[in-house]
């Protein structure tokens, strides 16, 4: 029996965050800092190859876990309504990955069997995931199979103790696989509460951003192709990811070529929440959404190192062809869709990106594929139902509406018919913008190295990269 | 007020920062308030009241002091009542799928 006290605490957040290398070295046992190549380049497949983890090997640990090997389902009354409308001779075919079959209900089960698989393997004593979302169930249950105690740590509460219903079911499914769950007001600082167990308790960090929480993804993309081609014999012509962390897209994006689908479209979906701060105590539980929203597919695909590891083993950008964005309701619209016209009742996750599909598809060939790579369980406090009544609770204007209508924090338009639904486009070199003014606010030296490093880290050429540099004001040889 | 027996699952809150040792960079009016955490476990000591500071064991065996906030906590979370707006959708969506759409 131990009493925890995080003592470290006690001076506050600042103290154990500036410790934070050293804890996420014992925690993780790698030593991130041998990958570094200059002061802002480091060896992003070193980093991966690391962990010494091949897809067979994730594949084979995953079926030992009963992960995986998901049905691959065809929506078929969903592309016969879009090819209604679409025009003559367009209309793709939608499939959707259905993933709310893993163990504790998503897609995350993937990344948690690897993290945990690890922790064992290295003889941690437990596992921590610092989460509010799937990812902190999956641990729970992953961990749960090798009897390995683990700690959930949860931004759930607004000040006042009042919780997003959403988060307080995942509260409750962690509690469910064993796992000791502690739940926070809102705020960042819950990286060192994180970092201060870690230290104190001496488990695995289970972290989103490992090389392994990454790679145990991969078999996702490997396994669309395989189910496209037993379903259509070819490669599908695009996958669409319902994008947050950075991880989903990144890791089926890997096990996509991995399995030679190289000429695979792979767009990100994320519901908008533009105006809401997510470390706002007042504007915390005014988000129907608590995951795949802009609100981190924004900042963690412009800046992915700032999660809880040296290097983000999640790098989006390198991979994303396109970014959609749609609105709440329409979102809310798409999960009734998929329960009465295919008989799937699912959770708001794997919607989002369908909500991007059902648009793109109407602008492809009939011959087109398009794969929705994730579903995810519902239940009380995820159903759309229970969070309008929240959102309604809150304050919040819920009703029938086009997305012009549509204001996060304030008005849910939900649309009346199909041909309501569209997309919003994020640009990518926005975001490729924003990635560098952020890497250069560092203020560390620039090398030529680094320029080969972006054009990889941003799926851009070094021409490109250079001329940006150039507006920015920088040079190379100078320090930013 | 009822008392939770030694032993009795509860619900504890700390504090684990409070306002001013906040992080600077994160919007006013969370920097304005502590951030606190709330656990649930088994009671260590007999006859406790809601507002007091206890001791917990947590299902791993971990003990932590808090004050007592719930006890045999139930989850508030549920589906909540019919939303009119969804209930719309479904008889919509059925139709257009029936519907017979002038070839383009």
């Amino acid at each position: 029996m131990t009493t925890l006290r995080l003592a470290s605490l006690r001076e506050g957040p600042t103290a154990v965050l500036a410790r934070k290398e050293a804890i996420l070295r014992d925690s993780t046992g790698l030593e991130y800092q041998s990958f570094a190549r200059s002061s802002h380049a480091f060896d992003y497949n070193a980093l991966m190859g690391s962990t010494g983890c091949t897809i067979e090997k994730a594949r084979e640990i995953q079926e030992r876990y009963g992960v995986g090997r998901t049905p691959m389902v065809e929506l078929r009354n969903i592309t016969e309504l879009i090819r209604k409308h679409a025009p003559e001779g367009q209309g793709a075919r939608i499939f959707v990955k259905d993933e709310a079959a893993n163990p504790s209900g998503s897609f995350k089960d993937r990344r948690a069997s690897l993290a945990v698989y690890q922790a064992t393997k290295l003889g941690y004593p437990g596992i921590v995931a610092a989460t509010s979302g799937n990812y902190g169930a999956a641990i729970a249950c992953q961990a749960a199979k090798e009897n390995l105690p683990c700690i959930v740590v949860q931004e759930t509460f607004d000040s006042h103790g009042l919780g997003q219903p959403e988060i307080l079911e995942k509260g409750r499914r962690c509690r469910a696989y064993g796992a000791e769950v502690l739940q926070l007001t809102v705020g960042p600082e819950l990286f060192a509460v994180s970092l201060a167990l870690l230290e104190e308790t001496g488990f695995f960090n289970g972290s989103l951003y490992t090389p392994f929480a990454i790679q145990g993804i991969e078999t996702l993309g490997w396994e669309i192709v395989q189910d496209m081609h037993r379903l259509t014999g070819k490669d599908p012509d695009m996958v669409v990811v319902t994008h947050a962390g950075g991880g989903n897209l990144t890791g089926t994006a890997r096990g996509l070529k991995e399995a030679g689908a190289h000429t695979t479209e792979v767009v990100a979906a994320s519901v908008d929440l533009t105006g809401l701060h997510m470390a706002s105590d007042t504007e915390f539980n005014r988000k129907s959404f608590t995951t795949g929203h802009t609100g981190f597919g924004l900042p963690f695909a412009s800046w992915p190192d700032r999660s809880d590891v040296p290097y983000n083993a999640a790098r989006p950008l390198r991979y994303m062809d396109a970014y959609y964005t749609v609105t709440q309701g329409e979102v809310f619209f798409i999960t009734e869709a998929l329960a009465v016209l295919e008989g799937m009742e699912r959770g708001p996750a794997g919607c989002t990106s369908l909500a991007v599909a059902c648009v793109l598809a109407s602008q492809m060939p009939r011959e087109a594929t398009i794969v929705v790579q994730e579903t995810e369980y519902t239940g009380a406090g995820k159903h759309p139902t229970a969070q309008l009544q929240f959102a309604r609770d809150m304050g919040i204007d819920v009703r029938f509406g086009d997305r012009a209508e549509d204001c996060p924090g304030k008005v849910i338009a939900i649309p009346e018919h199909w041909q309501q639904l569209d997309v919003t486009e994020v640009p990518l070199d926005r975001l490729r913008r924003s990635y560098l003014q952020k890497t250069l606010q560092r203020e560390r030296p620039l090398s030529a190295e680094d320029i080969d490093f972006w054009a990889e880290d941003l799926s851009c050429s070094p021409r490109w990269i250079s001329a940006e540099l150039n507006e920015l004001g920088q040079k190379i040889g100078t320090s930013s | 007020m009822s008392r939770a027996a030694k032993g009795t699952w509860v619900e504890i809150e700390r504090v684990v920062f409070p306002a001013q040792q906040r992080l600077t960079n994160i919007p006013e009016e969370t920097r304005r308030t502590p951030m606190t955490m709330r656990l649930c476990g088994f009671l260590q000591e007999d006859a406790m009241e809601i507002g007091c500071i206890v001791t917990v064991e947590t299902v791993l065996g971990n003990q932590w002091q808090g004050v007592l906030t719930r006890i045999e906590p139930t989850p508030t979370h549920r589906f909540g009542p019919p939303v009119r707006e969804l209930l719309h959708i479904a008889p919509a969506l059925r139709q257009a799928l029936r519907q017979e759409v002038d070839p383009k």
